[in-house]
């Protein structure tokens, strides 16, 4: 038997999965969160890209879960890159990054 | 001087959700006043998601969360004032802050303070050794790094494990620091259980219950520390002590209401939180000062902070509205067994039947709990709670029939084993 616990939200249920059972969620989110974390577990990615001739920074966030195992491979690509101001809320930044059919895009609105 | 009818001091979350609420049920006539270049408080640098899940229904990050509310405040045209620092209020409702226009005093019908929360820094953790550069606050590296780009060190030893500190030693590795280890005094963390998981087990982070950092070691700058066991009463056993080298030591050993301005116009302190002592309409004891958010007690998220604002802007607005009514009875507040703080501390009944809101923490773990309100011993109302711990606030409202005419009440959890 195997013994997780669900990231999705601050209740941090326990689920247990023994062969093709799976037990212990409170909600359909915590079984799709098992059932991925036993073939290609998800993570979502935040971080944050440097803004064109400004000290600030701007924070960013992958559009959905990235697979856990490219996490690092994403990160080099976001330090690769900066972006230039005006910044939209929700503004793609990258597009598709390393074709994994994921955009990081901005969290914030900055003028 | 100017008059406005309600000021806001702080734009965080508390600011932004009081200003909403008191704009809903009525004032119109607001002003929020913030220190910083952008409205938001905190949320700015928490990037990380895990906010909005129980109020807004959608996991969002800290700006996404902030984004939300600010737009609301704008879509209302209530008036904000940023890079202007409030020096001083005091008990005639006066408030005066300074800017780059200079300094400047306004009259208001209430007040809201939304001040926010300070980190314990280490002056207030006793630790031997010096006091070199390379330790740092969780949060305050957090600010470094995720608004200024500047990330703090590159070997990272993190003292405590609650949230701020888990999310930093996953966010200081992404960015390619080795983050060596967490250490915990008490025998089980203080953060939420999925950031264990996502935050140290994902990338290998062990962490070390019942262990504390024993000893500074450098005198200019950080060489490493000394970590060293401890026993059910938190004191270090002697001779378990071992180095670990390290240029970072991140403290994450919790947090305080920032209290300063109200303390300073003379509202009563709560020796126990930090933060002022309140009524149930989160009023001081100074009539038409009010308080909220992280700067009257320390909340475990973001949606309570706005969840307790929006009920406090609607207090502030009744206030100003003349729409409250007449005191019928009043009653204390004393927090009694296993707990270690409770709000309100006064309680002012009127007839319009109002339900009354009780915030609480537990002293300790407790798996079962009857959480009780009692009457000279008798109980006027309980129930039971699995699984309290500290780091989890507890909230319930209550009738107020349940309380007219007494003159004091005490809360206590009863441990049922
Ligand atoms: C580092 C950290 C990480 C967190 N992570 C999470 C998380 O993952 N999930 C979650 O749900 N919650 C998290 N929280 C909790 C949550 O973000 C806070 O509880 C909430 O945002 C606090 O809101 P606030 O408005 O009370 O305080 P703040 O956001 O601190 O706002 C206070 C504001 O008041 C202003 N101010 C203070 N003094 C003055 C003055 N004299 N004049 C003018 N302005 C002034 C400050 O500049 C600030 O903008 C975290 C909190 C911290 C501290
Ligand atoms: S299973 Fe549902 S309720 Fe439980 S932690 Fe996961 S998301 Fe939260």
């Amino acid at each position: 038997m195997k013994e997780l616990i669900c990231i999705n939200c601050p209740k941090g249920c326990h689920i247990f999965i023994n062969n093709d059972e799976i037990k212990g969620y409170s909600c359909l989110r915590g079984l799709y969160y098992a059932k991925n974390e036993l073939t290609n577990p998800l993570r979502n990615l935040s971080s944050t890209i440097k803004i064109k001739d400004s000290n600030l920074m701007c924070p960013v966030k992958s559009s959905k879960p990235l697979p856990k195992d490219k996490i690092n491979l994403v990160m080099k690509e976001i330090n690769k890159v900066d972006v230039s101001l005006p910044i939209k809320f929700h503004q793609v930044i990258i597009k598709n990054v390393l074709n994994l059919e994921v955009d990081i895009i901005s969290t914030k609105e900055i003028n | 001087m100017e008059n406005v009818s309600l000021v806001i001091i702080g734009g965080g979350s508390a600011g932004l959700a009081s200003a909403i609420s008191a704009y809903d049920n009525g004032v119109k006539d607001i002003l929020v006043i913030e220190r910083s270049h952008e409205l938001g408080g905190i949320l700015n640098q928490c990037i990380h998601s895990g906010f909005g899940l129980s109020l807004l229904k959608e996991e969002l990050t800290g700006p996404e969360y902030a984004h939300h509310f600010i737009n609301e405040l704008k879509k209302r045209n209530i008036k904000y004032l940023l890079d202007s620092l409030v020096l001083e209020i005091n008990k005639n409702l006066e408030v005066v802050y300074s800017n780059s226009f200079g300094v400047n005093k306004i009259k208001a019908k209430a007040i809201i303070c939304a001040l926010g929360c300070n980190e314990r820094t280490f002056s207030q953790i006793f630790i031997p050794g010096d006091r070199p550069k390379g330790v740092y606050t969780a949060g305050l590296a957090q600010k470094y790094l995720n608004i200024d780009g500047y990330l703090v060190g590159k070997n990272v030893y993190i003292l405590g494990s609650g949230d701020i500190g888990l999310i930093m030693a996953r966010r200081m590795t992404l960015e390619g620091a080795n983050v060596i280890g967490v250490s915990e005094i008490m025998p089980y963390s203080n953060g939420l259980n999925r950031n264990i998981v996502q935050c140290l087990n994902d990338f290998n982070i062990p962490l070390y219950l019942k262990t504390t950092v024993s000893k500074i070691v450098g005198n200019k700058v950080l060489e490493g520390i000394e970590i060293s066991d401890v026993d059910d009463k938190q004191n270090i056993i002697l001779n378990t002590n071992r180095f670990i080298k390290c240029d970072t030591l991140l403290l994450s050993v919790g947090l305080y209401p920032f209290n300063t301005l109200l303390n300073k116009a003379g509202c009563k302190k709560n020796s126990l939180t930090n933060g002022a002592l309140i009524d149930n309409n989160f009023e001081t004891t100074i009539e038409g000062i009010f308080t909220t958010g992280n700067g009257l007690h320390v909340h475990d998220l973001v949606d309570f902070v706005s969840e307790e604002s929006f009920i406090v802007g609607k207090k502030a607005a009744e206030l100003i509205l003349n729409l409250r009514n007449d005191v019928i009875s009043e009653l204390n507040v004393n927090n009694k067994d296993n707990v270690s703080y409770v709000l309100p501390n006064t309680i002012k009944l009127t007839n319009n039947n109002e339900e009354v809101y009780f915030y609480l923490r537990v002293r300790k773990k407790i798996n079962k709990g009857k959480i009780k309100i009692l009457n000279n011993n008798k109980i006027i109302y309980s129930f039971i709670k699995m699984y309290l711990e500290p780091s989890e606030m507890i909230k319930f409202k209550i009738e107020s029939n349940l309380l007219i005419n007494l003159k004091e009440i005490d809360v206590e959890i009863e441990e049922i084993k």
